[in-house]
């Protein structure tokens, strides 16, 4: 019987880690792309805004980064910071334009530990402050 | 005694002489190609203009003479591990495409699900079709594997993905593999 439970536990623990430690790819396919789906373009009626001629605005400026690192998909994703890093820096290198810089794991993890008390209204400021600048981003009903 | 018999089996071939050359006459094996491949063309060309059901063609027949159902059509299939929803296989689509009238929903939940052929893991991205009711007689699966509660809003799938569409009703849901979990 305790021979069934190590077998148990072993595939348990082996699920977990084949879970794990995916690639940026894999992860966005899992956490992201359901949403934001494959292309980038999001479904803007259910309040996911498209990637092209936006994500690369918002992350180039710090308040952006900021905000980036606090959207509920991000912070609730799970992921270690060089996950998330890896994540962001895929999702730059296929929709940013080359606007920003890539996000480093430490950055992930200082961004994450500032405090938003509210995301969307946080997101209102940073869209009025791009505006400002000439900067229209995606379509968003928030 | 000898003659009688000689005018009986002479009628008899006279008869069965007539006879015979009577049905040719009127059955020529012409006649009997032409209609033979008449039923023939006929049964071909009906056989592919009505419809019919590819998935009873599908089904394995077993030894005792009675259908399986297909693996798709039921919940414990693998690509339904994380699935939340009625089967669209079993509601006039397939396991991977909605059924004729609805639209695949622009939104979805993705799961990862193990393949017992390979031993591999899969992303399944979950879309649900939309625009018509739901079929009553549909198979309900709930497995949901590696979901969880709402608070955990990117791992939560108690939700309508139709929403994004403009038709919002939901019909069913299909299971997708979108790629190799590596």
């Amino acid at each position: 019987m305790k021979l069934i439970w190590v077998a148990v536990m072993l595939l348990v623990v082996s699920a977990q880690s084949a879970a794990e430690g995916m690639s940026a790819e894999s992860n966005y396919i899992l956490r992201c792309a359901g949403c934001h789906r494959m292309d980038g373009m999001g479904a803007a009626a259910a309040g996911v805004p498209e990637f092209p001629d936006s994500i690369g605005h918002i992350a180039a400026t710090e308040k952006g980064r900021l905000y980036l690192l606090h959207v509920p998909g991000v912070i609730s994703s799970s992921l270690t910071d060089q996950e998330i890093a890896d994540v962001l820096n895929l999702i730059l290198d296929r929709w940013g334009e080359g606007a920003a810089s890539y996000f480093r794991e430490d950055e992930v993890q200082t961004l994450r530990a500032k405090p938003v008390a509210n995301v969307v209204e946080y997101r209102r400021a940073l869209v009025e402050e791009l505006r400002q600048q000439g900067i229209r981003l995606a379509e968003y009903p928030w | 005694m000898k003659r009688f018999t000689n005018i009986l089996t002479q009628s008899i071939d006279r008869l069965a002489d007539s006879g015979v050359r009577s049905a040719a006459r009127g059955h020529g094996r012409r006649s009997f190609l032409e209609k033979t491949s008449r039923v023939l063309l006929g049964a071909a060309v009906v056989g592919a203009v009505l419809p019919f059901d590819r998935r009873v063609n599908a089904a394995t027949i077993r030894a005792d003479g009675d259908t399986e159902t297909l693996p798709e059509d039921i919940c414990s299939y693998w690509r339904h591990c994380a699935l939340d929803g009625f089967l669209c296989s079993t509601a006039g689509g397939t396991s991977s495409s909605c059924p004729p009238g609805s639209t695949v929903s622009a939104v979805a939940w993705i799961g990862t699900c193990t393949n017992p052929d390979d031993g591999k893991d899969y992303l399944v991205s979950y879309n649900d079709c939309c625009g018509k009711p739901l079929v009553d007689a549909s198979t309900y699966c709930y497995t949901s594997q590696g979901e969880r509660p709402g608070y955990r809003m990117g791992l939560y799938n108690d939700i309508n993905w139709c929403m994004a569409n403009t038709e919002k009703g939901y019909h069913c849901t299909v299971a997708v593999v979108v790629s190799a979990a590596k």
